[in-house]
């Protein structure tokens, strides 16, 4: 049994990476922003990296590297100043070594950390700015340690000593790796503040420092630009040089966005997308589950009562009503519904939309659930009706597969009591092969739900993807479909899964699927 | 066998198919639920070739009108006849079926028969493709591509739905085929020395085809629905194309036009049930147990919706 679940359990493994390659061609599908592969909007969507193999996965070294190679072979050479600081560690014990050209341009990389790094005296002591560099950094080269900075960092936080933030600020860029991490720990706003102020005056020209010390969204911004533009700051140790082959590549960030959670910011509001998307998708998943087990319980009995009295009267009813359901489109069900009950503009029996009534918020927690299902009986109700005829259907024609078998016959014969053929005999072996579909239901409904929240103005993923539509929000957008894909694939484990327990001949056949 | 035996067999197997397909018309047609669905299709098809003689859905002055004499479903918000709306509609609403429809049943009969007589890493490799696009809502996936690519024509939609829905059929022909590549007639045709490609084509696939027959009229009845549905997602009306979703759109802006909810949710409504009337009968002509009930003089087969194993997973495909 065990073995069969986790069977099962480890053939979900290339589905979700199935799922995670047809989101990555929507990704792929997005065109490119304006403004060219360096622009932000280029760099946050990965442009400026490889599909899926890199070659040369870049890094500041690398970077560093290239540059060097170009002025020896006499090319000009691309600024890296904006880089700052970080570059003094890499850049001033070779000095001395490099050529004319290259000791030209490394000097010019280093011209804007040096404000910060020297005090007046030695900037204006110093002979030339080689004597400078070296003299420089013989006496700062114990600061720029990690050890070293993840100290001032912890000092920072704490908000004990005046000097960390000064000292900080002068190795500059070097502390955004140790200060961008600072950002996941569980601080009070204080220290939060703190630490986003030295991260708006290392780096000004980042777009979440417009954002400003005081907004909510600004940490998360700045994670995701560190996530984009970390390469440019940092060093690759020896693992990481040889793993970013692939994980420096539009594909690898998009596994690592995935697995992380790190889905980017939402182009609409600027806020975390893998915030909004458990918000949202508790919401979505719950009007679908609300609605799949509605339809199943209902679709149970019908389906049985219909198979057991086939050709009776309830039969052709619900055969004729089932039908004419089956041919009715929710878009339409959903319109006229909204119309004639919700008092849009008919009669106001159930509220219009949305999940509560603002007036009832500081009611009692009854009468609030009771303002929560008038809220949702129609949503969940248009949402419903279409798998409860498909179920049902499914459960009438296999209970009429089962009723014509021999074992039935023989039960019967044999003077078992006809609820308990039903019940142990019919419905055991009737059920399996609709749970199965009941599970083959979720992705349907969770499509379907994206009609019906904008509808009925539910604020669940789809009222927010309608929206992402109309700004052009790739980030969300590729992320809801990834979220909902995978929400399907669980659909259909939940309904294999619960085949196996059930039914005895899938363990025999060692596999949860025909 | 000799050689000098095989045009007079050829013939004898050519008119037994030409009776066996006729034989299927004929109890195709015998029943009523087939007859009005297929006349359902019939004026659909009549209206969308002469719209343009019947109707002009033109802009007027006369903006959201009731229904009257000169204007017999009223008038939408930009003063076109609702009625000369909905009879161009079925131009756009047959393409995004008929597209829709030819992909899912192309690409699901190809790969499912593929996937199943070949077997092996091919169909591991298919059957997981498959249940990855099985999970994918096709609602969310057409609504993603046009925020993402800022494109939404009309056959854009056609084209996603079928990409992602052929799986359906593919499941259902895979099935069928993995049953005729195992029966005996299949073993027969390997035994007299027919190739694994013509055994395929020849005498498995023939066998294995009715899935996809009774799943394409349900296809463009979902594809029509799903384009309806994204134009009540704020999709844009296609320029020089009228759509029943965009008409049906225009409920939500002007509350008071009942008729605007009405008439063009009812031509939705009508054309879904014409092609899943279609689909049903055509299950049932196709189904040998129930077409030996439909012997001549004895009543037509009663027992809508019995399932054998291919009707098993009629999933619709969209709503």
């Amino acid at each position: 049994m065990l073995r069969l679940i986790l069977r099962r359990l480890l053939v979900v493994v290339p589905t979700l990476v199935g799922v995670t390659l047809v989101s990555f061609a929507l990704l792929v599908l997005a065109p490119p922003p304006g403004g060219g592969l360096a622009s932000e909007a280029s760099r946050s969507l990965f442009l400026d990296l490889p599909t899926f193999v890199s070659a040369d996965p870049r890094d500041l070294a690398r970077d560093v590297d290239a540059a060097l190679g170009a002025t020896a072979r006499g090319l000009p050479a691309p600024d890296l100043g904006v880089r700052g600081a970080v570059l003094v560690p890499l850049l001033a014990p070779r000095l001395a070594a490099l050529p004319a050209p290259a000791q030209r341009w490394a000097l010019k990389q280093l011209g804007p950390s040096a404000g910060r790094l020297a005090t007046e005296a030695e900037l204006v002591g110093a002979g030339d700015d080689l004597e400078f560099w070296v003299e420089l950094y013989e006496s700062r080269r114990l600061d720029f340690r990690p050890s070293h900075v993840r100290r001032l960092v912890r000092r920072l936080r704490a908000g004990r000593s005046r000097h960390a933030a000064e000292q900080l600020r002068v190795l500059g860029t070097y502390a955004l790796p140790e200060l961008v991490a600072a950002l996941d720990e569980e601080d009070g706003a204080d220290a939060r503040q703190r630490v986003l102020t030295v991260l708006t005056d290392l780096s000004p020209d980042a777009p979440p420092a417009r954002l400003g010390v005081l907004d909510a969204r600004a940490p998360e911004a700045w994670r995701e630009w560190w996530f984009v533009h970390r390469p440019d700051f940092v060093v690759f140790g020896p693992i990481e040089r040889s793993l970013s082959a692939v994980t420096e590549t539009r594909y690898g960030k998009w596994i690592a966005r995935l697995l992380t959670l790190r889905l980017g910011t939402s182009a609409v509001d600027g806020e975390a997308v893998a915030g909004k998307l458990v918000s949202r998708g508790a919401v979505t998943v719950a009007l679908a589950t609300l609605a799949a087990a509605l339809a199943f319980v209902l679709a149970v009995p019908l389906g049985t009562l219909t198979a057991v009295r086939r050709d009776g009267f309830a039969d052709r009813l619900v055969g004729a009503l089932g039908f004419v359901l089956y041919s009715l489109p929710v878009v339409w069900v959903g319109t006229l519904l909204l119309r004639a009950v919700c008092g849009a503009p008919g009669l106001a029996l159930f509220p219009a939309g949305g999940l509560f009534d603002p007036a009832l918020a500081s009611a009692s927690l009854p009468t609030r659930l009771v303002d929560l299902a008038w809220h949702l009986a129609m949503p969940v109700l248009s949402l419903a009706y279409p798998s409860l005829i498909v179920l049902s259907r499914h459960q009438r024609s296999a209970v009429l597969n089962v009723i014509r078998s021999d074992y039935v016959r023989t039960a019967r014969a044999k003077g078992v009591p006809e609820h308990r053929v039903l019940r142990e005999h019919v419905l055991r072996n009737a059920l399996p092969p609709v749970v199965t579909l009941a599970g083959l239901e979720v992705p349907l409904l969770v499509g379907t739900s994206v009609l019906v929240e904008e509808l009925f103005a539910i604020p669940g993923l789809g009222r927010e993807t309608v929206a992402a539509v109309a700004a052009r929000d790739v980030a969300w957008l590729v992320a809801v479909t990834a979220a909902a894909a995978i929400v399907g694939v669980i659909g259909l484990l939940f309904g294999d899964l619960f085949v196996a327990l059930v039914d005895p001949r899938t363990r025999r056949a060692g596999g949860g699927r025909r | 066998m000799r050689l000098s035996e095989r045009p007079s067999q050829i013939a004898g197997f050519v008119r037994a198919r030409i009776r066996q397909r006729a034989g299927t018309l004929r109890v195709l047609w015998r029943t009523r639920r087939a007859r009005v669905g297929i006349a359902g299709l019939g004026v659909l098809l009549v209206l969308a070739l002469l719209a343009d003689v019947l109707a002009s859905p033109a802009p007027s002055l006369r903006v959201l009108e009731a229904p009257s004499l000169a204007h017999w479903l009223g008038t939408d918000g930009r003063g076109r006849d609702v009625l000369a709306c909905l009879v161009h509609g079925t131009r756009a609403g047959l393409s995004v079926g008929l597209v829709s429809a030819a992909l899912v049943v192309g690409a699901g009969v190809a790969l499912g028969a593929v996937s199943g007589f070949y077997g092996g890493r091919l169909d591991t490799f298919l059957t997981r493709t498959i249940e990855v696009l099985l999970s994918v809502p096709t609602i969310l996936a057409v609504l993603a591509l046009r925020g993402i690519t800022g494109q939404s024509g009309l056959l854009d939609v056609a084209v996603v739905f079928g990409v992602l829905r052929w799986t359906d059929v593919a499941r259902m022909t895979r099935a069928e085929v993995l049953r005729a590549r195992n029966s005996d007639f299949a073993l027969a045709a390997h035994a007299l020395g027919l190739t694994p490609r013509q055994v395929l084509w020849r005498h498995v696939l023939p066998d294995a085809v009715s899935p996809a027959v009774v799943a394409a009229p349900i296809a463009m009845g979902a594809a029509i629905v799903v384009d309806a549905s994204l134009a009540m997602l704020g999709a844009p009306e296609p320029a020089g194309v009228v759509t029943w979703g965009a008409l049906l759109a225009g409920a939500r802006l002007h509350k008071d036009a009942w008729w605007l909810a009405v008439f063009p949710g009812f031509a939705l409504f009508a054309s879904v049930a014409s092609f899943n009337l279609v689909s049903e009968s055509l299950r049932d002509a196709l189904d040998p147990h129930l077409r030996a009930m439909a012997v001549p003089g004895t009543e037509t087969p009663r027992s809508r919706g019995v399932a054998g194993p291919t009707t098993r997973s009629q999933d619709r495909v969209g709503r």
